[in-house]
């Protein structure tokens, strides 16, 4: 790990861009049909708050480790390691359906005859090469690309808004079945996702150069794309409707396809793909990252940097192998993993080690 | 050192060579010349058959560019008609007349004929939802009396791509007649969606001969046949109903509050000489209410508009003239209005979106009528006024007195 160090914004642009992910560009939030846009602010503001006070105020427990080493500091080694496995793997899952997120969306609206292998090893080759030069490198791009990210939204924004396509009639009537029909609907998932999948990010808490701020970076992080999302999504349902909104696999590009300026300015599709491969480059590659640094920690590795290249491979090929087709893709992401996978090892298991480590605290003034 | 040095030559040179291969372009990219751009596409009904004739109008690049000298007889479009069950099967099929690949991203208008609407168009929603190059803001007409083949091969004088002409054509009349609408895919999948509003769509249809309007129409200053866009076609989910023509088709526009300008004839005192007063821009107010247990509508459309041309002698600095003209087109407004209200009703096609109106504002109500509200949309109250606010008059008050 070494002297490097990563400062405040870099950190928030991290969070911000692996939270938007690939969250921004379908149709997250489609259990809370038309008011997903609410759903979505109180899953981020209260889900994701709470589970990033969490991984907060494990990482001020133990400052200079990842949640795999404190793990065994807290439970000991023998359950220590194994719950680390389970962190990897989870690691390793969540890259590879990203992974093969990012591949069908950009074969079923843009590259329809092109193999998903090619695409993929794209994405992989540049993420390989990037986290190989080290976690700064990744900070550094993550500045620019956020930076970048909000100019194509706003020029987005703008030109849907030019377009007149915006009808917030859409949106009404809201909470047609009240406030317990939304939460209903959007728990468990809009709680955990992506907001669990921020395990991943506490791997990156260690090189923060000032480690007081976590709270504050974290927390504005998370406000900040809960924001961003429920916003995005409202402009969606606006455009579209509810109705093509829940059956539309990539909702932004549909609404991105609707503009028209002038009859001039048309198919500005590139800006929902970069805006997709910007997101997904992240949550792939933090995720990557967490398993490389997950890996070394586990097996006491001396250089992590060795690891890059296989674990690449294994999240490349395993993408291709992780669902049969996309429905099935589709029914795993929101049926299966958030209540029986997500909320274990993102809440839970992080939930179970504060408490143990709090009560070891108590035990043992220093 | 020597064999260090060797080796970043040679990686360097790898290095080239792999970027080479990312920078070539596309995995499946499609060169211009292997391709052909279809503008529009007809879909007509096979008397006794399970299928569709599916036409597709396809651009002759050489013909339409400025630069590459034209010249010659050829028109600038040609078209391919193919049989099908599906609009997919079709393109497939009629890779077998088409030396390129059908090529959809340009194609900007979709014309059904009568026949087909009839009997519904739910057949074609699917494929144009979800292909991905068939795009959402494709305009869709209904012809009124014709085939759509034959729409799609009228040639037109003015715009060389008689597609073009025709979107155009719709666009300009409903910007300043308001006979007419231009809908598009997005608007129609919408509508069916929505609970409560049904599709409608433009209509065109073709005067003259057709069978005299092929190459030789553009040949001589009057054409043989033209394409009017007059018309809009009010369905009920995916069949269509019927239509509305001219005055009542305005009526839709105005209580969508789409009309942006327009001329409205009123007559003078004496009945027999008229004022053209031109309508500026209009807008509508929709409000719904609940009266004994029923729905009922509420309609305000307010316009504001100068005079255009009068027949009559009027005194127009006379404020009271002007009012008494202004409700004298608030009249017809309403009249025009109450004529679409009625048509659709008669037709049970809910095409002003009163029924969401219903479920966005009372959507404990709206459960109760939603299974029969085509019923309840027959039966429906609906209330219109209409305000005309007449700001100028041109450049005179007072018109030339006849001597």
């Amino acid at each position: 790990m070494g002297n490097i160090k990563i400062n405040t914004l870099q950190l928030f642009c991290l969070i911000v861009l692996f939270d938007l992910g690939t969250a921004i560009v379908v149709s997250y939030g489609a259990e809370a049909h038309r008011d997903a846009w609410l759903a979505i602010l109180i899953g981020g503001f209260f889900g994701g708050a709470l589970i990033f006070l969490l991984y907060g105020s494990l990482y001020r427990m133990y400052p200079n480790f990842s949640p795999i080493l404190y793990a065994q500091q807290i439970v000991g080694k023998w359950i220590g390691w194994p719950l680390g496995v389970i962190f990897v793997i989870y690691f390793l899952h969540g890259a590879t359906r990203d992974l093969r997120d990012y591949g069908d969306l950009l074969t079923s609206s843009m590259f329809t005859q092109t193999p998903l292998f090619i695409i993929h090893i794209m994405m992989i080759l540049s993420m390989i090469y990037v986290l190989y030069l080290g976690i700064d490198v990744l900070a550094r791009l993550a500045e620019i690309l956020f930076a970048i990210l909000f100019i194509l939204g706003v020029m987005a924004v703008i030109s849907i808004s030019l377009s007149k396509k915006i009808d917030f009639d859409h949106l009404s009537p809201i909470m047609e079945q009240g406030l317990t029909g939304v939460l209903s609907n959007s728990f468990p998932s809009l709680f955990v996702v992506p907001w669990g999948e921020m395990l991943a990010c506490t791997l990156i808490f260690p090189y923060l150069n000032n480690p007081r701020s976590i709270m504050k970076v974290g927390l504005s992080a998370i406000f900040f794309s809960a924001i961003i999302l429920s916003f995005t999504i409202m402009i969606n349902i606006s455009v579209l409707g509810v109705d093509v909104f829940d059956r539309a696999n990539f909702a932004l590009y549909e609404t991105i396809r609707r503009v028209s300026l002038m009859e001039f300015i048309e198919r500005l599709d590139p800006i929902v793909l970069v805006t997709l491969i910007i997101g997904d480059f992240f949550k792939v590659g933090i995720f990557f990252y967490a398993a490389v640094i997950g890996t070394t920690d586990l097996f006491k590795i001396k250089n992590p940097k060795t690891l890059v290249l296989p674990i690449g491979i294994i999240i490349l090929l395993a993408s291709l192998t992780v669902s049969g087709n996309f429905a099935e893709h589709v029914k795993i992401g929101s049926g299966i993993l958030p209540s029986y996978v997500h909320v274990p090892i993102s809440v839970i298991i992080p939930l179970c080690l504060l408490i143990v480590a709090m009560i070891r605290r108590r035990f043992k003034p220093h | 050192m020597k064999i260090k040095w060797m080796m970043k030559i040679i990686s360097l040179l790898l290095c080239f060579i792999f970027i080479n291969i990312f920078l070539t372009g596309c995995w499946s990219q499609r060169e211009l010349g292997d391709i052909s751009m279809v503008t529009s596409i007809g879909v007509d009904k096979i008397p006794n058959e399970d299928a569709y004739l599916f036409t597709f109008q396809i651009i002759i690049p050489s013909q339409v560019s400025p630069v590459k000298g034209g010249g010659g007889e050829q028109a600038p479009v040609t078209i391919i008609s193919q049989k099908g069950k599906t609009l997919f099967e079709a393109i497939r099929g009629a890779s077998q007349k088409a030396p390129n690949q059908l090529f959809f991203p340009h194609a900007r208008l979709f014309v059904f004929s009568e026949d087909v609407a009839k009997d519904g168009l739910g057949d074609f929603w699917d494929m144009l939802e979800r292909d991905h190059e068939i795009r959402p803001l494709t305009t869709i007409f209904i012809t009124k009396g014709s085939k759509a083949k034959t729409i799609l091969t009228i040639m037109t004088p003015i715009e060389k791509m008689p597609s073009d002409s025709l979107l155009e054509e719709s666009k300009l009349a409903e910007k300043r007649l308001a006979f007419t609408t231009r809908v598009d895919i997005d608007d129609t999948i919408k509508a069916i969606a929505t609970p409560g509003k049904e599709p409608f769509m433009g209509g065109v249809e073709m005067i003259g001969n057709s069978q005299a309007a092929q190459a030789d129409n553009i040949k001589q200053a009057e054409p043989k046949a033209i394409i009017k866009a007059n018309a809009i076609a009010l369905f009920y989910g995916e069949k269509l109903q019927g239509w509305l023509k001219d005055g009542s088709a305005r009526g839709l526009l105005w209580v969508l509050g789409k009309v942006k300008s327009t001329v409205m004839n009123v007559p003078c005192k004496n009945k027999e000489d008229f004022i053209n007063v031109e309508i500026l821009n209009s807008k509508a107010q929709i409000h719904p209410q609940i009266k004994n247990g029923r729905p009922k509508m509420q309609v305000t459309i307010d316009t504001e508009a100068s005079i255009g041309e009068t027949s009559c002698f009027i005194d127009l600095t006379d404020s009271e003239e002007i009012v008494r003209i202004q409700e004298r087109v608030g009249k017809q407004i309403k009249k025009e209005a109450d004529e679409a209200i009625h048509i659709a009703q008669k037709y049970k096609s809910d095409v002003f979106g009163f029924g969401t109106i219903i479920y966005r504002s009372y959507p404990g109500e709206w459960k109760k009528w939603e299974s029969s509200w085509k019923d309840h949309f027959k039966e429906m109250e609906v209330e219109v006024k209409a305000n005309v606010y007449i700001r100028r008059s041109g450049l005179r008050n007072k018109p030339l007195q006849n001597k």
